[in-house]
């Protein structure tokens, strides 16, 4: 699920880490772990989900960015219809059970 | 947590203790990851807290905010699909007690105090293998007042290079060279190692060892003149000589009476009656003449004695090995005797005239050894 949560966050825009975990926090996914962010990131990047590059910063030391690639964006997409599809069925699993 | 005694990876010098040493934590418990992936853990790390600071200040708990650093090490290897290896060394008993020792707080704060001497470390670091360069290119220094080494022979290249390797030096030890991985690592504390070697080295000869040397000279006593000198590079002998105020050393000093009599058997010594001693060469065989380097090929008597003072003596430069260096001068047969051939200037035959003779000289009264043996020895001297 992180996965496709980080994919998502880096389809609005090219991000470093921190960055991306503070888009993670405002959409409520208050609960994950700042290793797992870390973790998940270079997960991806080593499969050719991401890429990097740094951006020199003037407020501090250089900033590691990450960006979706092709396979990223296929990936994302094929996600997102996956967890569509699961959501679908487990909303529709939840109504039936709650109006039994 | 731990911390330890090394350069501060690029950008964390100003971080406070506590934020390097959870980096140095994490660092450990990742240290049978491979160093590629490892490095790329610990870069995102430390610009993860460099964020937190950053936006929260140094104050920020990194352990309450981040979790122990073994737990964030194991979610980091959980999350990036990362497992360690099989039989990758584990810190042990002995590694784990002294980092724990040096993560006392007490120990922290001295550790960071020592920290702030990093920048000097770094230019000596740099000197050191300059003076190391200096010492195997035939370098030397030219004097303790202007310790420059000389590498390739040239004050000037050892001033150029001296500068390069100690930019070089800080440039690494800021970090913006990266050293961190494989070869460079292991090039960087080799140059280290090295430079300790040799700054020790240097420290610990009385008279700066294997690079300082003074201007020494080589005179050619076959030379009718006896004037001809190669000034060339010797190393400071460990007892000094007699100097001449160009800092030439004194090989020989005769005595002559006022009417231009050699004297013999002449005992000199210092104001305070110490004895003067020319040429204590390391050799050690007790010639009167050898220098360090420098050796003379006496001529014997008939019964195979020694005869030291049958001038011009023939003189000739050895390595520090003792190996004869260049080419013998040839004896000069029945031309030599006893004494040199030294112009003796007219002396007055009284005070008065000496006085008008040397009138820059104080007269001094006569010096009186404080040894009595010693005053014993230049009473028959005299």
């Amino acid at each position: 699920m992180l996965d496709l949560a980080v994919l998502a966050v880096l389809s609005d825009g090219d991000a470093y880490g921190y960055d991306v975990l503070r888009r993670l926090r405002e959409q409520g996914l208050d609960e994950v772990g700042d290793a797992s962010v870390y973790g998940t990131l270079r997960r991806l990047y080593r499969a050719g989900a991401l890429s990097s590059y740094v951006v020199p910063s003037d407020e501090g030391p250089n900033r590691k960015y990450y960006a979706l690639t092709d396979s990223g964006q296929t990936q994302l997409e094929h996600s997102r219809k996956v967890w569509q599809t699961f959501t679908d069925h487990m909303a529709a699993i939840l109504q039936n059970g709650a109006s039994r | 947590m731990a911390t330890r005694i090394s350069e501060p990876a690029d950008g964390t010098i100003n971080w406070p203790p506590q934020a390097r040493a959870y980096v140095t934590a994490v660092h450990d418990q990742l240290g049978a990851v491979e160093e590629d992936e490892r490095n790329d853990l610990l870069e995102d790390l430390r610009d993860h807290v460099a964020a937190l600071l950053q936006e929260r200040g140094n104050d920020v708990d990194l352990e309450d905010r981040l979790g122990p650093p073994a737990t964030y090490a194991a979610e980091l290897l959980d999350s990036a699909g990362l497992q360690t290896p099989r039989g990758a060394h584990r810190p042990w008993l002995w590694e784990r007690r002294i980092r724990s020792y040096l993560a006392n707080p007490r120990t922290s704060r001295i550790i960071d105090w020592l920290r702030q001497l990093l920048p000097a470390w770094w230019v000596a670091r740099g000197y050191g293998i300059a003076l190391f360069l200096a010492a195997f290119t035939g370098g030397t220094t030219p004097s303790r007042q202007l310790p420059i080494p000389w590498i390739l022979g040239n004050p000037l290249t050892g001033l150029l290079i001296s500068l390069g390797v100690i930019y070089l030096s800080v440039e690494v030890g800021t970090g913006r060279i990266d050293t961190s991985g494989g070869w460079r690592r292991l090039a960087r504390w080799a140059a280290s190692v090295v430079s300790v070697l040799t700054l020790l080295m240097v420290a610990t000869q009385p008279y700066g060892g294997v690079v300082e040397v003074e201007p020494g000279v080589f005179y050619d006593l076959d030379d009718p003149g006896g004037a001809e000198v190669f000034f060339e590079e010797q190393p400071i002998l460990e007892h000094p000589v007699l100097t001449l105020p160009g800092r030439d050393p004194v090989t020989n000093i005769y005595a002559f009476d006022r009417n231009g009599t050699p004297l013999s058997d002449v005992l000199l010594y210092d104001g305070v009656g110490n004895p003067l001693i020319l040429q204590d060469g390391p050799d050690g065989n007790g010639y009167p003449f050898d220098a360090y380097g420098l050796q003379t090929d006496y001529e014997r008597d008939a019964d195979g004695n020694l005869v030291p003072n049958l001038y011009p003596l023939t003189q000739y430069r050895t390595t520090d090995d003792g190996n004869e260096t260049g080419s013998r001068p040839e004896r000069s047969g029945d031309a030599r005797r006893p004494v040199p051939e030294v112009p003796i200037p007219p002396l007055p035959s009284n005070a008065e005239d000496a006085d008008r003779a040397a009138p820059t000289l104080t007269p001094m009264p006569p010096a009186r050894p404080t040894s009595p043996p010693l005053s014993d020895q230049r009473r028959s001297g005299e």
